[in-house]
């Protein structure tokens, strides 16, 4: 059981949203690690390799999708809770994510749309 | 004499003569104007529609596009248009009391437009045009009416994918995964002996337990990247792009599994006290060569094997090397 | 001055990304199925250079949808599909039993409200983000080939901003461009409004 601090995985094509996110997080969790990457492939290798604790999840980047990524990533670490951060929330999507144990946040990115997720991770 | 000398009397008479249905609505969504020809045509006079919230007057809008629409006009000073082509009939608007008696609504093209008083405090203009009077128009009619809609693919029975919706995405994984050089897996389920499960239970029992089922695949399967179609009567398909056949075989043993912790009471089964399923999986790396019968032919050799090795098991059938393996 | 620097363009591809996104919302509502659109890159060009960026040197029949916002800057946009393309999209929106010649009766129609759900949600996006607000003209669609785009012929004191956009419907993928004319004075003054807002987030 890892008892260091909790690590976060930020998934993002761009740079100034996991800036963004990183910046929020360091306010309201500051014992928190972080780690980052800028596609669905990164984010499995990183997912795989690090297992983080919680994983922030934009949904529409280059390559797979932040769908299929988190997808994938659930299938091998069903327990690790995902947020996914997308303007697009479809009613398909929406349920089908959430039969899996995924959350939505809406993007743009805001101090309140990340405080939510926390509150996820947590719970 | 000049438009300013009509005065608004007069300007708002020439709004009445319009055959365009005109709505002006506040901030509030509350009627501010309703003009004659809206008045003929949804059975609301000024008097009754002026100062009612436009959802209470059409309360079919509080889901559709027409409610963002005003929305974005009020909010954002934004201007929207509504086309026929894209939307079955959004108001209860009728050409005549026939039409109305039938419940045969007028086809409608509605415009939503921004407006601003010199307060600034922002408003909304919506304007109705009749599109009904066209002979392309009653092909639309004829079409949206003919389930033209995303239930052509939906099996209405166990609301997943049907047949035909199946095949279609299969080409394109085909495709995806050939282009890609990924894999792709296959895995069919079939309800065993379930003539025998229907003769016991009855048709009705027997619709029951195959959207039951379905429900257990359609949660199993990962969200957006798989698909579970209804493959024949009590057969169900399995689209799985990227997986190795480990991760199929797996899979496809999960499945069956599920099906069995389900503990669906069956008393004319012969191997069980309950519902059980026999699964085939395979998987295949698609070259340029490649087809889909093969992938799915083999899907079946391998569900047939299951069938004749005593059936609520899962077998895989490797096209590399044309073996058949027991998935645990 | 017309360069973008990363982080602006980095700030402008994810405002628009936002937009294109609630778009794919509205839009999967109105089809009853997945909807997902992104805007994966932001260029900036003038001139001639545009028609090569765009549409190298073949001659296409164009499906194009416009409207005019006006506000701190004024912008044309327009949203452009190969005609083959739109045809797709509106076959896969309006219904698969339609003719080619059915659909084409309907497609300027359906373009034209398709085209003012993006737009709209575009512009909106970049107006909520930088706290601006703007007035807008009704969408006009019109056929044409590269060629008789007149926002690319101009000369003069222009400049475009070019989205690439990838529209997935259905599955299917669907490629298409959202095009920005703008004065150069525009093209300033969103320069300014968007290093405000990068400036407000902390970030410059």
């Amino acid at each position: 059981m890892n008892t260091a601090a909790p690590l976060l995985l930020i998934v993002d094509d761009s740079r100034m949203s996991r800036m963004l996110i990183k910046a929020i997080i360091n306010e309201i969790r500051p014992h928190w690690r972080i780690i980052e990457a800028s596609t669905g492939d990164e984010a499995i290798e990183l997912a795989e390799k690090e297992t983080p604790g919680f994983i922030s999840m934009d949904v529409n980047m280059p390559g797979i999708n932040g769908l299929e990524a988190a997808g994938r990533i659930r299938f091998r670490h069903p327990d690790t809770p995902i947020v996914l951060c997308t303007a697009n929330i479809q009613e398909s999507i929406r349920e089908a994510a959430s039969k899996v144990g995924l959350h939505f946040v809406a993007k743009p990115i805001t101090a309140q749309s990340i405080s939510s997720a926390v509150t996820f991770f947590e719970s | 004499m000049t438009l300013k000398s009509l005065g608004c009397t007069s300007l708002c008479s020439v709004i009445d003569r319009l055959e365009i249905g005109i709505i002006v609505l506040d901030e509030a969504h509350q009627v501010l104007h309703w003009n004659r020809w809206m008045t003929g045509r949804s059975n609301q006079t000024p008097e009754q529609a002026i100062g009612q919230k436009l959802e209470s007057i059409f309360p079919e809008i509080s889901s559709n596009r027409l409610k963002l629409a005003i929305n974005h006009a009020i909010k954002d000073g934004l201007p929207s248009l509504l086309s026929p082509a894209l939307h079955s009939t959004l108001l209860a608007l009728y050409q005549t009391e026939d039409d109305r008696r039938q419940n045969k609504r007028m086809q409608q093209m509605i415009h939503v437009l921004p407006l601003r008083d010199q307060a600034s405090k922002s408003a909304c203009l919506i304007q109705i045009t009749d599109m009904t009077a066209s002979i392309s128009r009653e092909r639309l009619l004829r079409q949206q009416a003919e389930n033209l809609r995303r239930t052509n693919s939906e099996d209405p029975l166990t609301r997943i994918a049907n047949r035909r919706k199946f095949d279609e995405v299969l080409v394109y994984e085909f495709r995806k995964a050939q282009t890609l050089k990924t894999p792709l897996a296959i895995a069919i389920a079939d309800i065993d002996l379930f003539n025998d499960y229907n003769a016991l239970y009855g048709r009705d029992g027997g619709d029951r337990v195959l959207a039951e089922v379905a429900n257990i695949f359609r949660d199993a399967i990962r969200p957006v990247i798989d698909l579970v179609g209804r493959y024949g009567g009590e057969e169900f398909a399995f689209i799985l792009p990227g997986m190795s056949e480990e991760e199929a075989c797996r899979f496809a043993e999960n499945i069956r599994l599920r099906v069995v912790a389900q503990s669906i009471v069956n008393e004319s089964s012969k191997i069980a006290q309950h519902l059980t399923v026999s699964v085939g999986v395979t998987m295949m790396t698609p070259d340029a060569d490649a087809d889909t019968h093969t992938l799915i032919s083999s899907a079946d050799v391998a569900l047939y094997q299951a069938k004749h090795d005593g059936r609520n098991q899962t077998i895989c059938f490797s096209i590399e090397d044309g073996s058949f393996k027991a998935c645990r | 001055m017309l360069e973008l620097s990363e982080l602006q363009r980095d700030a402008l591809g994810e405002i628009f990304n936002i937009g294109v996104g609630r778009a794919a919302a509205s839009l999967s509502q109105i089809v009853n199925d997945e909807v997902l659109l992104s805007a994966p890159s932001v260029q900036i060009v003038r001139g001639e250079e545009a028609t090569r960026a765009l549409f190298g040197t073949e001659l296409r029949q164009l499906s194009t949808v416009s409207q005019t916002f006006s506000g701190p800057f004024k912008a044309e946009a327009t949203l452009v599909f190969p005609e083959s393309n739109a045809l797709e999209i509106v076959r896969l929106m309006v219904g698969p039993h339609m003719s080619v010649e059915e659909l084409s009766e309907f497609e300027q129609e359906a373009m034209c409200e398709i085209g003012n759900i993006i737009l709209n949600a575009c512009m909106s996006s970049l107006a909520d983000l930088f706290h601006i607000s703007f007035d807008s003209t009704l969408p006009l669609h019109r056929f044409g080939d590269v060629q008789s785009m007149s926002i690319i012929s101009d000369e003069g004191e222009r400049v475009l901003l070019i989205l690439q956009v990838d529209m997935i419907i259905s599955q299917q993928r669907i490629q298409g461009h959202i095009l920005f004319l703008l004065s150069v004075a525009s093209m300033c003054n969103l320069f300014n409004c968007l290093e405000q807002y990068l400036k407000d987030q902390g970030l410059a």
